[in-house]
């Protein structure tokens, strides 16, 4: 029982690591991009549509 | 600041849970709706864009629904629908045509409209006559509440007045880490996949180039961009909400394996699917039903029916040409399908799929699916260079 909670408890910490990442590099290069005038990279991205 | 477009927005509703958490250990649970038309007002005010719009629709609908069922009691539904979706209708209109002498979309327009007219529609149709006229907070609640104030999931007032009323209860540990789940699941599929396919998937060619491969690239991406975009919106709706202790609908149930029409609807934007049905299709076939010409024809009259409540679903878009036309094109898939149906069924046998086994028949029949859902919806997305 404790073998599982801790190989889960790892899956997601990989897990949401991995997401914070993928967000972090898709996102951060917004911040500086020239047209974005939000100071918000995701806002920026939904201004698009 | 709208509902999901900044890491703000997150930090608000953890916020808002947080303090609606506390708040289940010093109230009593009947003022659950209390404290949540609080922050579903203090939203509305301090950050959602246009407050005042929302705040006078608001008053409006309640003040008609009111008036019209009971002060004048008129029986026939269509006056009131007209007068409530008047606000919806004219800033439809006013998209397309711009025959006003002034913007009436300066106006009437704000960001939410559709999805509140469509609520406020739902709760006037589902009000039996001698029903009493709900109390303001918990109608206001409907309409407001933060999570799905923006595009849906399209709830129903019961289901919605129902999980209102043991909200407090609703605040436990499982639910917050269903809730957590889904929402982490919204922000997977709306941040990074509908991302990722829209960078480097769906504009990697010219979005109006007329080369077949440009096309297909273009059509089959949207339909993954579409889905993973509004299904993480509705996940985040999802998950959110359920950490506050209300239970939102869920909207979408994988629809690139759905078989049919039908079952793609169920699966797809379901409480659209859901709407249209119950306040649409449902009246409008019963009411070809009564009609003499029409009653030996019980195929023509449900085609009839499913032709022009997906026109109406396009419409509802839009007065625009691809919008008409891919709500058109969900109308005849369907018909073409329940014709199908209703011809096998006649002669007791699959017509073109009879002596084939069920499992390559469903491995067909989603190919099928897959590949008209994703044309129809190439056309909803404005990108097919032959309607520009």
């Amino acid at each position: 029982m404790k073998k599982v909670t801790i190989k889960k408890f790892l899956i997601h910490a990989v897990l949401y690591a991995g997401i914070a990442i993928a967000i972090y590099y898709l996102y951060s290069p917004l911040n500086n991009h020239p047209n974005n005038k939000t100071g918000s990279a995701i806002h920026f991205v939904y201004q698009k549509f | 600041m709208l509902p999901f477009s900044s890491f703000e927005f997150f930090i608000i509703m953890a916020l808002f849970i947080g303090i609606i958490a506390v708040c289940k250990y010093f109230f009593a649970i009947r003022k659950y709706k209390f404290v949540l038309s609080f922050f579903n007002a203090l939203f509305l005010i301090a950050i959602y864009p246009q407050p005042c719009h929302f705040f006078i629709l608001i008053i409006f609908s309640y003040i008609i629904t009111y008036l019209i069922s009971e002060v004048f009691r008129i029986r026939k539904k269509i006056w009131g629908i007209l007068i409530l979706l008047l606000p919806m209708l004219l800033v439809k209109l006013d998209i397309r045509f711009n025959f006003y002498p002034f913007e009436m979309n300066n106006i009437l327009s704000f960001a939410g409209l559709s999805y509140a007219s469509f609520r406020i529609m739902g709760y006037y149709m589902d009000k039996a006559p001698d029903e009493e006229m709900t109390d303001f907070i918990s109608y206001f609640n409907f309409l407001s509440f933060t999570p799905t104030l923006l595009i849906g999931p399209i709830d129903k007032f019961r289901r919605f007045k129902t999980s209102q009323d043991t909200g407090f209860i609703n605040i436990t540990t499982e639910n917050f880490i269903i809730g957590w789940n889904a929402m982490v699941k919204g922000i997977v599929f709306k941040f990074i996949f509908a991302e990722v396919v829209d960078r480097y998937w769906m504009n990697i060619f010219p979005s109006t180039g007329k080369e077949i491969l440009y096309m297909a690239n273009n059509m089959y991406s949207y339909y993954f961009y579409l889905f993973f975009d509004f299904a993480g919106y509705s996940l985040m709706a999802l998950g959110i909400g359920k950490m506050m202790g209300m239970n939102v609908p869920v909207n979408f149930t994988n629809p690139f394996i759905a078989v049919n029409p039908q079952d793609f609807w169920r699966r797809f934007h379901i409480s659209l699917g859901e709407w249209l049905k119950d306040y649409f299709f449902t009246p409008l076939y019963l009411y070809l039903t009564r009609k003499k010409n029409l009653k030996k024809y019980p195929m023509t009259r449900q085609n009839i029916a499913l032709l022009m409540t997906f026109l109406l679903m396009g419409c509802w878009n839009g007065f625009k040409l691809n919008y008409i036309l891919s709500g058109l094109l969900f109308g005849i898939f369907s018909a073409i399908h329940s014709t199908y149906v209703f011809q096998c069924k006649k002669r007791g046998k699959d017509i073109f799929f009879g002596g084939i086994n069920p499992k390559a028949i469903k491995v067909i029949s989603i190919f099928i699916m897959f590949n008209i859902v994703a044309f129809a919806l190439y056309i909803f997305s404005g990108r097919c260079p032959f309607l520009n």
